[in-house]
Order: structure tokens, then sequence, then C-alpha cells
């Protein structure tokens, strides 16, 4: 199969925003492939080359990219990096410059849906110093054969930056049309939701169709796809909405990690990223504490004080994250423990079917208790008395709140979806805002008096999936420390441009303009409307945007986050809406 | 089975061009010497080489071929004198390619080469071909660095032009006329355009006194000449830059 059969379905995509329409086209795609590379088409309408779990990234940076465009249509490099800076897009620019190519090879290929996987595969595993040179005449050596259109979605691909908004929920509409109907859309998504590797899922359903999915099953090593919580105000409110009684177990101030414990331990993230080696003591601690063979299963892991043994700050244990040297001092100076609170998975039973109050039981059957694992606090009341004194008990421990979750038969583990099962209830929704919120710097103004020379504060955004743009929310000055301050400039000069970068929404000028690139974790008081914001501009109000007031860095530094994986423009939007129902 | 023994120079003329396009490298032994073909990843350019077994003091090949690690070959060859003795030899039972210099031994594992297909080469008919002296190349090459990125050659009765432009006005040139090269062959007059960067570093590499180069207009180009002092020979394809392709 040529990869232009997939780059004209992208094209198609790409030119509606109606969802039935983009799932027509995946269908017609995916129903004219050839079963045998089902997995691979899948994987490439993504913009992938394998599951996310798998944590396979292409890693190829934007000037890298910019460099094979230059290598393989012969036009100057200093006029690629300048269309790019007014588009933002490297599709774009890619798509234009291939339009005016000079540059020829000395023989052409096919350009396959298979050469291009493979080819994307191969830069992926090229790692180390001197292959930065390689990886970008292998992507040159594609787009010698590639046409324009072609070009567009191969260089977003490149970037890891498709954008095309084929979220995995209209993908799996696709796959139940093209190879069942629509009303076993059920049993796609939970196959999926149990099994997050599309590739997989739909080269089954080629293969064997619908029924070809009872051999999709809970696999040791393969992440299931978190259960969520929803939100309530008030602890009466939770427990009438639970039926009267409820299970309220301590919500710790941690990173939730699913673990799947067989031989070896593998320890992976709410979004599925692999974090075993962060983390090696949890992983170490579960081996030794778990009674059986194999099982997965959840917790929180929560950093303690080594001298006194409280929990401390859940930052503490975020500095592990990314973190390649030193990270054996970071084991031994913050130690943490993993307050488990379900098993999903136990010696060959998939227990996600089974109501909560049983898989309690079984977790608390299956593991010895132990300095680094415990299981998580649990009180089981209709009071809303005794709820908040269980809360207030919680908070004191320097938990952020507790987590109601039903007793009844039918609360199951459900996969990959937020319900109200399980309920949460943290400190701060009765005043101030929700939640830290993630943003994206977008630019810098610069410092003045002690500052001066530096910058003064950065110009922060919130990331608007819909029209893949970030838009601005808050001017971030404090939180710094001195050594941060100093470093900026440092951390900020290969994102710097002079003009704003097309992807940023700002009606402020700051000084210098960045590349979205960096996640910082922000603190702030409470959401407000402002004219000079444009995040979720015209949605509550017309004329104004959406602030956060007295915003404050809380220095985490979420390297392990794209800047599209940024708090949304929806998502403050949600915590305006919800802070105003409290007032 | 492989063992070659030569002075370090000659290994060391042989791993620098091939490492101008690949990293690693398929090596084809039969008992008339080493060959090599290699297509730059990009497939830009690629490189045909042979270096006879007359380069050698010692040499003694059955028909093998495996593949070799460019970057830690040239690394090697940087620990002795240009005169040093050096030897190759493949070790069939442990899989290694070892060489030894001076009085250094690095044995290095033998790269899977099942992958590594013999390019096809494009046949090419080329109407005009100069053979010129290296050192004037090099001087035309030095003077286009700073102007652009491409270079223009031209070869006509008059003789052979290298040229580079910039956006601007900028220019340099180097004209060698029919007295200035060795010899001047025209069925056709041809002009074509070509990366600077891939020229250069193959330029750079060449320690013949003379080179070959074949163009057609809007066609490859076809460069060619000696190494091992005439003991081996390279032959190298560079596809053109060409208007409105």
């Amino acid at each position: 199969m040529l990869y232009s059969e997939i780059a004209s379905t992208l094209k198609k995509i790409e030119d509606t925003t109606k969802r039935l329409e983009m799932t027509d086209h995946l269908v017609e795609l995916l129903k004219r492939t050839d079963r045998e590379i089902m997995d691979i088409v899948v994987y490439l309408i993504q913009g992938k080359i394998a599951p996310d779990f798998e944590g396979i990234e292409l890693g190829i940076a934007e000037k890298s990219l910019l460099k094979a465009l230059h290598m393989a249509s012969g036009i100057p490099y200093d006029e690629i990096e300048e269309l790019y800076i007014r588009h933002g897009d490297v599709g774009i620019v890619a798509e234009d410059v291939m339009k005016r190519k000079k540059q020829m090879s000395l023989f052409s290929e096919d350009l396959t849906v298979e050469r291009v996987y493979s080819t994307f595969r191969e830069i992926a595993h090229k790692e180390g110093k001197g292959t930065q040179d390689l990886r970008m005449k292998m992507l040159a050596n594609l787009f010698h054969d590639a046409k324009p259109l072609e070009a567009r979605y191969l260089s977003r691909m490149a970037v890891s930056r498709l954008r095309l908004g084929i979220a995995d929920m209209t993908l799996l509409d696709a796959l139940s049309i093209a190879f069942g109907d629509k009303s076993e859309r059920e049993r796609v998504e939970r196959a999926y939701n149990i099994f997050p590797d599309m590739g997989r899922i739909a080269k089954v359903l080629a293969e064997k169709g619908m029924d070809g999915l009872d051999e999709i099953r809970i696999t040791v090593g393969v992440p299931i796809r978190a259960m969520l919580a929803e939100r309530l105000r008030s602890l009466p409110e939770i427990i009438e909405k639970m039926g009267g009684k409820a299970a309220f177990e301590y919500k710790y101030d941690g990173i939730r990690i699913q673990a799947h414990i067989s031989d070896d331990v593998r320890l992976f993230s709410r979004h599925l990223e692999d974090m075993t080696e962060q983390f090696p003591d949890v992983a170490e601690a579960l081996r030794s504490a778990f009674r059986g063979k194999e099982a997965i299963v959840e917790g929180e892991t929560v950093p303690v004080d080594i001298n006194t043994g409280e929990m401390l700050p859940f930052q503490v244990v975020s500095h592990r994250r990314g973190r390649k040297y030193g990270l054996k001092e970071a084991v031994e100076d913050y130690p943490v423990v993993m307050f488990l609170f379900d098993v999903l998975y136990l010696d060959g039973k998939d227990l996600t079917l089974m109501p909560y109050l049983k898989r309690r039981d079984a977790l608390r059957e299956a593991f010895d208790v132990s300095d680094r694992v415990k299981i998580s606090e649990v009180l089981i009341t209709g009071d809303p008395k005794a709820a908040e004194e269980f809360f207030n008990e919680a908070i004191d421990g320097g938990c952020e709140g507790v987590m109601a979750k039903s007793i009844s038969e039918d609360s199951i583990y459900r996969a990959g979806a937020r319900g109200f099962l399980w309920i949460k209830y943290k400190k701060d929704y009765r005043s101030e805002m929700s939640d830290t919120v993630d943003l994206v710097p977008v630019g810098a103004f610069m410092g003045r008096g002690r500052r001066a020379g530096k910058y003064g504060a950065l110009l922060m955004a919130a990331y608007n999936p819909d029209r893949d743009m970030f838009e601005t929310v808050c001017k971030l000055g404090s939180g710094f420390t001195d050594e941060d301050l100093e470093n900026l400039p440092k951390i900020f000069e290969p994102d710097v441009l002079k003009e704003r970068h097309a992807r940023v929404d700002s009606k402020m000028e700051p000084d210098v303009w960045f590349v979205p690139n960096h996640v910082l974790e922000v603190l702030g008081a409470e959401i407000s409307l402002s004219p000079n914001h444009t995040c979720g501009y015209g949605q509550i109000k017309e004329g104004a945007g959406l602030a956060i007031r007295f915003p404050r860095f809380t220095g985490n530094w979420r390297e392990d986050r794209g800047p599209e994986d940024a708090t949304t423009t929806h998502e403050i939007v949600r915590m305006y809406e919800m802070q105003k129902k409290v007032e | 089975m492989f063992h070659a023994k030569s002075k370090l120079n000659i290994l060391r003329e042989m791993a620098d061009i091939i490492y101008t396009l690949v990293p690693e490298a398929r090596f084809d032994i039969d008992d008339k010497g080493i060959h090599i073909k290699a297509v730059d990843p990009s497939r830009i350019a690629m490189i045909a080489l042979d270096l006879n077994s007359s380069a050698f003091e010692e040499y003694d090949a059955d028909d093998t071929s495996f593949g070799v690690d460019m970057e830690k070959l040239r690394d090697v060859l940087k620990l002795g004198s240009l005169d040093a003795d050096t030897t190759l030899d493949k070790d069939e039972e442990s899989n290694l390619f070892i060489v030894k210099v001076g009085n250094i031994t690095r044995k290095m594992p033998l790269i899977d080469d099942s992958n590594m297909t013999e390019p096809k080469v494009p046949s090419l008919d080329l109407p005009a071909k100069v053979i010129a002296p290296v050192v004037e190349i090099k001087k035309g090459v030095s003077a286009a660095k700073s102007i652009g990125d491409n270079i223009i050659l031209m070869i006509d009765e008059n003789g052979f032009d290298l040229t580079s432009k910039s956006e601007g006005a900028d220019q340099a040139s180097l004209h060698l006329s029919k007295e200035d090269l060795i010899e001047l062959d025209v069925k056709a007059p041809a002009k074509s355009t070509y990366p600077l960067d891939y020229f250069s570093k193959i330029i750079s590499t060449i320690k013949s006194p003379n080179v070959t180069l074949k163009i057609g207009s809007d066609y490859p180009l076809d460069l060619s000449f000696d190494i091992a002092s005439g003991n081996g020979s390279v032959k190298y394809l560079l596809a053109p830059r060409v208007e409105n392709y």
C-alpha cells in the first residue's frame, strides 16, 4: 500500500470538522487496507509507530526536520527556517518546500506504508552521538519520494505533531463500523481499555472479526487504561449520589502508579508511560510484599520524610522524573511509600469486573504490608459527619482529600472511564483554585530592578486542542528562585523567536516570544475574567477570556510533558465554572 | 578467511572516503581485493570503491563479505603514524573484525550485513568529461564555500568552470582552460548544479593528483579518482539540483 492513500485520507479528515465524516473516511481507508499491514496503517494515521506505553519516541527536533527538508529539496536552510517561523507548522513548510524541490536523488523508490513505518522505527532506535546526521538523512530519504501532500503529514508525524484530532474514540468508532457494526462499539472499546494498543486491536479485528476480540485479555506488562473519578462539591452530596453509603479512601498526594508484577515489575503512570526506571525502590518493594505470582495493582506513591516518616508534597517525587543521573541519591534522600488501593488482576484472574469490596479483600490478602508498601486507609460510612472527620484526618496527614467509592455490587473497575462510581473530594474546592495547572511559556517580559537584564515574567498559555493553539492565561513572575531566574534566558534560548509563533494566540506583546516547548506547573489563587487573555475567549463572556490570578511557579518543570499535554482551555473553563458554583 | 597487511595511510584513506557517506559499510572480499559499495542514507550520493590486493604487503582471502562500523575503524586508525604497519583480520569463530595498528589491537563485532543491499548503480551516458588537477578543484571549493550551498559545474570547448552564487550578488568561480586540464572531452557542452557539502566532502578526501569529472545537463555527477597510489579506484555519483524538477 502506498503512503499516498494514508496522506489523502488524512487530508480529507483535516478538511472536515464533523466527527461523523472523519469516521467515514477512516472506515473507507480501513476497508481498503490489507490485513497484514492493518496495525501499521492504524499507527500511522495516528502519527505513531507503537502504542504509547511502549515508550518508543521518534524524538526528532524541529530543527533536524528542517535540515532534512533542506537536504531533500536543495532549498536554502535559512529560507526554510523563515517559513517555519511564519507558519509554525512543519507540515505546511514541508508541503511548500517539496513543491519547489530542486535536489534529485540517484534513484527513486515507491513510498509505501511499510517503508515509512520501518524508516521511522529505525530512526527511533538510532540513539547516541553521531546519529543526528544519520537520522536526518533517513528522513530526507523519505522526502525524496514524497509528494507535497505526503511531505505535509510525514513531517508532522516526525515531530510528533500530526494534530488532526483523530481521537482514540473516533478511531474506535471507525474500527467497529469497518469490522462489524456500530452496535459493537462497546466491545471494541472495552478491548482497547484493557489493552490500549490500537494497532493490535485493529489487526485482530481484521484477521478474526469481532470474535477475535475475545483473545484480547488483560496482560501483565500492558497497562490498563485508568479508571477516573468525578468530582462533587460536598460530602453529603457524595453520600447521596452513592446511595446512602460509600467507602472513603485517603486520597494521597503522590503519583498514581499502576504496577504490573511478575518475575519483574513494570510501573506505569496514569498516562500509561513506563516509569519503572524512576522508581526502582517501588518495584523492589512491591515484588517482595506480594505473595502471589502475578498481579496488576494500583496505588499512589508518596514521598516520606526520611527522618520523621511524615508525608511530603508530591513535587519531591516529581524530581525523579526524567532523571538519569543522581537517581540513586534521589531514591535515598526521598524514599517513597506505595499506598495500594486496587487490584485488577491476580494470578491468572481478571478482577476488573468484580465489585469494589471484593477487590479490596483480594488486595489485602495478596500483600504483606511493609514500611514501603501499605494499603490505603478506608472508612465505610453513610454519616456525613464521620466522613467529614475522616476527611479532616486525611488533610492533617498530608493528603489532598478523600476518594469516595461505591460499595454496590456493580461497582466494577471501569477501565478508561470517568464516572460516579468514584468521586473525589479535595480540600481546595471550597474557595481556591482546585488544582495546579500545567502551562506553557510562550513569551517573556524583560525584568526591571533586581531582575534587570533577566526575564521579569513569563507569558503562560493553556492548550486549546480544538484550535491547536496556545491561549494565554497569565503572566508568571513569582515562585522562581534566584537560580531559576538566572537560568531562564539560557533555558529558553533555543526557543526564542522574534515574532509570535503561529500557534500562539495572544493579545499581549511580550519582549520575546518562544516556540511552545516547555511545561511548568503553576498554582493560582482563582480564575477570573480578563479582557487581556485569550484563554477561552468569549466562551464565558463576550470580549473576555480567562486569567489565573496570583499565579505562582511550584518549582516543578514538567519535563515529562509535551506542550500539547498542558492543561487545556476546556479544563480552565471547567475550573472557572466549578469555582462559580461553589461561590 | 580474510587477512591483509599494509601501511596505515592506505587504510585511513579508504575509511575516510567511505565515512563521508555512511557510518556502516559492507566489505565484499575476494582474491582481487576489497570492494565497497555504499549509498548515502538520503540517496543523494553513492560510492563504489575498489582497493586492490596489490595495495597490501600481505593479502590472503576467500570470498566473503561482512559489515564494518566505519566510525570504530576510523578511530583505531588514528592511533598510529601514517607508515605504521596495520593488519586487518576477520576472525571466523568469534565473528570479530580485528585491526592491529602498531602495538594496538582493536577487536570489533561485525555488523549484520543482511540489510545492506547492493545498490543499483544508475547507468549514465554523460557527454562531457574532464580530468583535472585536484589541487585546483580544492581551491575552487574553498572559494565557493563562503558563498552559497550550491555549486554549478560547467564543461564546454573552452574548459571547465566551477561557480558558486549567493542569493545576492556574491559569486566565486574557478575556470580551468584546456591547457590547465589533463584531458578535455566534450561531446556536448553540459551544465549542472550540485549540493556543495557533498562535493566538498568527497573532494577533501582525494589524495591522488588528478580527478575525473563527467557531467551532463541536469544529470548526476560521475567523479572518479585513484586511491592507494594507483592500487585502487573510487567512483562517486552525486545527484543534481534541478530547477522546476
